[in-house]
């Protein structure tokens, strides 16, 4: 079990992070928020490359600095901003990873080869300069898996990602979040909603809640409606309701709207997806 | 490991920076042409001794120099003087040199003049054993070039490139963004670590390298092979026209060896350097401009202090004076003193700031958030 104790992490006299108390096991855990929450912050702390300015991370009960080598072995990191060597093919630079790893020489040729099996990149010999984005970033997410991490930590993977490499990256997780602890921060929710077990949103420096998946949008249940109206009627319903999302269709407008009280007979009832309670929660007053 | 090393060694840095230094101490050696013919000629008759007609004639008949009467003109002084160059020469008159030329009063004054006491018992006893042998009979320029520009050149661009190396290696993983991905890793926390031993090595192979092919090719051109067993006390006339003076009798070739493991330590003490200094800011141009600043503040300490205070030497023992006084370790002249032990206390105390410096450094790199 990795634990957050009341971790808090401030730059001078700006707190990127307040309070925390977080308990992950085994499982896909989603972080999510909007830009400069404090996402990268946590990663970073979990990925032992910031010191908390307070509080404690535990690893089985002990803290992460008193371990070093030993958690870090656990841990497999994709940061954001993911940097690598152009001139390395994907091969020479999982071998450069691993070394730093400390996988041993004598299986790290397996790793390598099961890495790159996984997220479809066998036999690519080109070097990394040739390589698109989405290309570049399954090698990101390759060397996090090269010491089969019990830990696997994914900043913004698909940030720059087109929608197939999306959807790809969402079967590699799939894949290979069987018996370890895998914690994504990203601020695309339709990248998580269906693989993610758990959401954890993050509000002004803060967790805001945690739930399970499944439960994250009886936050909303029964109060997300849909209408469509005359362009000269929106500005009435941006006043009366939390509006989630907007579109034009012809003339009329499409919107989509939180009503904290019943509100039939003005919009049709629907279900909250995880996408609503996101905007909800960061478009303005929270619940 | 490999990949280590191959991260390390960037070909285009490596191959611009010896292909310039080579460049340029083929260019050095090359502007002294005029001079083959005679050092050709004295390495045939290396052992021999020779008298001053005869030094006079041979250089007539084998000077390649355009302008060969001016020069001759030039030599015959030195010339006539070298077999007696000891017995006019004293510790005091170098020690009057050395004050008109750096300025020193008091206390500064009172300790040259105590070294140079020292430098003239050294004159006696070379003049009494006879080690006047006329070195390599070239022109002044080529004195100056042999002694002094060469010498300087082969330390200054070692430590110029061993720093720029070891700058673009330490902050590898900066410079492209990957410090993230190196630094969460087990190993990856502690590589300037292993990067700090493999750029000693590689630093130490560049500068091997420079020499080799700088005195190679030094050999080709200037055939002086037997010459290398030749006294370096022994009338060589330097800049200012005066001799020069070691502390031990020594040849040539023994000299050059102690210029190669002076020059060798102060390459170490460059990666030490660019260590501390990479531990401590995070990217190469904040790493560049506090090396820039730190030998500046170090010739600036120098130049404050006053001129007359005995503490003028200690403000010496520093490892940019000391790779500035290349081609004069060991030896004293009339514009160069080089007090007792100077090198040796110099690169003694210094290993122990920058062992101790790169070691609470590297404490502080292992601790910091490294984003």
């Amino acid at each position: 079990m990795l634990e957050l104790k009341n971790v808090t992490k401030a730059y001078g006299n700006f707190v990127a992070l307040k309070d925390v108390n977080l308990r992950f096991e085994s499982g896909i855990y989603a972080l999510l928020a909007p830009n400069g929450a404090g996402k990268s912050t946590l990663m970073n702390m979990l990925a032992m490359l910031m010191k908390p300015t307070e509080g404690e991370i535990l690893w089985e009960g002990t803290s992460i600095w008193k371990l070093d080598q030993r958690y870090r072995d656990l841990v497999g990191f994709l940061p954001q901003d993911f940097g690598y060597y152009k001139d390395d093919t994907a091969e020479e630079y999982l071998q450069y990873i691993g070394y730093l790893k400390g996988v041993p020489s004598s299986i790290l040729p397996k790793r390598i080869e099961k890495a790159l099996e996984i997220v479809g990149l066998s036999g690519e010999k080109r070097k990394m300069k040739a390589f698109s984005g989405g290309m570049v970033q399954r090698v990101g997410i390759a060397q996090a898996l090269l010491n089969e991490p019990r830990i696997l930590l994914l900043d913004e993977p698909t940030a720059g990602l087109d929608p197939k490499e999306r959807v790809r990256f969402r079967n590699i997780l799939s894949r290979i979040a069987r018996e370890s602890i895998v914690i994504i921060s990203t601020h695309i929710v339709s990248d998580i909603a269906f693989v993610a077990n758990h959401i954890i949103f993050i509000k002004d420096q803060q967790i805001y809640f945690t739930k399970p998946t499944r439960e994250v949008c009886d936050i909303l249940r029964d109060k997300v409606y849909e209408i469509a109206i005359d362009e000269r009627q929106e500005g009435e319903y941006f006043r009366r309701f939390r509006i989630l999302e907007r579109r034009q269709e012809g003339r009329r407008v499409v919107i989509r709207f939180v009503a904290e009280k019943e509100a039939e007979g003005i919009g049709t009832k629907c279900d909250p997806t995880v996408e609503d309670v996101f905007l909800y929660v960061y478009g303005g007053n929270g619940l | 490991m490999r990949q280590l090393w191959k991260n390390c060694c960037d070909r285009r840095t490596l191959m611009i920076g010896m292909l310039t230094c080579m460049a340029i101490n083929g260019v050095l050696l090359l502007g002294q042409m005029e001079n083959r013919g005679i050092i050709s000629f004295f390495n045939q008759m290396a052992g021999e001794k020779v008298s001053v007609e005869e030094a006079y004639d041979y250089f007539k008949d084998h000077y390649e120099g355009a302008d060969k009467q001016g020069c001759l003109e030039e030599m015959k002084p030195y010339l006539d003087m070298a077999p007696e160059i000891y017995s006019h020469t004293s510790g005091a008159d170098l020690a009057f040199t050395y004050q008109k030329e750096k300025l020193v009063t008091g206390d500064a004054l009172r300790i040259a003049q105590r070294e140079y006491e020292k430098v003239d018992q050294r004159i006696r006893t070379y003049a009494a054993a006879e080690e006047t042998l006329l070195f390599v009979p070239g022109n002044i320029g080529f004195y100056h070039y042999l002694t002094r520009v060469i010498l300087l050149a082969v330390a200054l661009e070692s430590v110029v490139l061993a720093f720029i190396v070891s700058l673009r290696a330490f902050k590898l993983e900066n410079s492209i963004r990957a410090e993230k991905t190196a630094y969460a890793t087990r190993i990856g926390r502690r590589i300037q670590e292993r990067k700090l031993a493999v750029l000693m090595i590689l630093s130490e192979a560049l500068f091997i390298l420079l020499s080799v092919f700088t005195f190679l090719l030094f050999e080709i051109v200037y055939p002086s092979w037997n010459l290398l067993g030749t006294s370096i006390s022994s009338g060589m006339v330097l800049e200012e026209g005066a001799v020069c003076v070691t502390w031990f009798p020594i040849s040539l070739a023994g000299y050059l060896g102690i210029f190669c493991l002076i020059t060798a330590v102060l390459v170490v003490f460059t990666v030490l350097y660019a260590f501390i200094l990479s531990n401590i800011f995070t990217t190469s141009p904040q790493v560049l401009l506090a090396g820039i600043a730190g030998v500046i503040a170090v010739v600036l300490v120098e130049n404050l202090i006053p001129r007359d205070s005995a503490l003028l030497y200690i403000s010496y023992m520093n490892p940019v004076h000391l790779l500035l006084e290349a081609g004069h370790w060991l030896t004293s002249g009339g514009t160069f003193l080089s007090p007792r032990y100077y090198e040796i206390l110099t690169m003694a105390g210094w290993s122990v700031l920058l062992g101790v410096c790169g070691y609470w450094s590297s404490r502080y790199w292992n601790r910091k958030d490294v984003c």
